[in-house]
């Protein structure tokens, strides 16, 4: 395979892919908000029925507006990593593969990718104690969740940091012996 | 520019061609216009040691230091 051949098919598979990741942010902003809306507003019952909190619970509207504000911060997080993955994406569309901007761009990515991370498990461990932090009884202590999927995602996200640098101490490397004869 | 290339001196005193030079040392013809011209930001060792092989010579012999004029 000849590398334009082979930039060809970066380019192609990147256009593709960028696409679907569009189609998959558009999805994943609504669906999240929406089940973070009904959970807090929509649908008022849905945290008064959840298995955790007790009968006698009243749940304060206050309490409803930090969650909804907690997991929406979580939400736009993901979505500004999404966002990085779609411009990195649209980089090698355009044919700019071995680039500093690409480089930086997937720094960025993994950069935001590990703060996503980071949102998400301070989530984690603040969600049951929110949820039930008006049972008479029994609240839930704030603690970590663990989660296989998290620890895979951040290693990929320090990963593809550790790359991006790479990336840019080599492209400095081509830069500096470009002229030489 | 403070570095004068001499290669051009060189090369008429040997009675070689640019392009049998460049074939000589592997580098193209246009690289090597572009050393003689001294439009280049470096040179290799690797390049240098094989000119001065090829026109039995000294580093010397190519470059030349010429100071600034002060502005």
């Amino acid at each position: 395979m000849t590398p334009q051949v082979f930039k060809a098919r970066v380019q192609g598979f990147s256009a593709a892919l960028m696409c679907a990741t569009i189609l998959f942010l558009v999805y994943y902003m609504y669906s999240s908000f929406q089940r973070a809306y009904r959970f807090c507003f929509g649908e008022p019952e849905l945290w008064a029925d959840h298995w955790r909190v007790e009968d006698a619970a009243i749940i304060e509207n206050s309490s409803r507006v930090s969650y909804f504000l907690i997991w929406s911060v979580v939400i736009l997080l993901s979505a500004i990593a999404t966002v990085a993955a779609i411009h990195l994406l649209n980089r090698c569309r355009k044919g700019l593969i071995f680039d500093a901007g690409t480089a930086r761009s997937i720094q960025v990515l993994g950069g935001i990718l590990v703060v996503a991370m980071i949102g998400d498990q301070v989530f984690g461990a603040l969600e049951l104690y929110l949820v039930t932090q008006h049972n008479p009884v029994h609240v839930e202590l704030i603690r970590w969740q663990y989660d296989p999927t998290d620890f895979k995602t951040a290693a990929l996200a320090v990963v593809l940091f550790m790359f991006g640098w790479v990336m840019r101490d080599a492209i400095e490397v081509e830069q500096t012996n470009k002229g030489f004869v | 520019m403070a570095i004068i290339v001499r290669l051009d001196v060189m090369l008429a005193m040997r009675k070689m061609r640019s392009k049998e030079l460049a074939e000589r040392i592997g580098i193209t013809e246009q690289n090597l216009s572009l050393l003689k011209s001294g439009k280049v930001r470096g040179v290799r060792f690797e390049t240098l040691s094989a000119i001065c092989r090829e026109l039995d010579c000294q580093p010397a012999d190519l470059l030349e230091f010429t100071p600034d004029e002060p502005a």
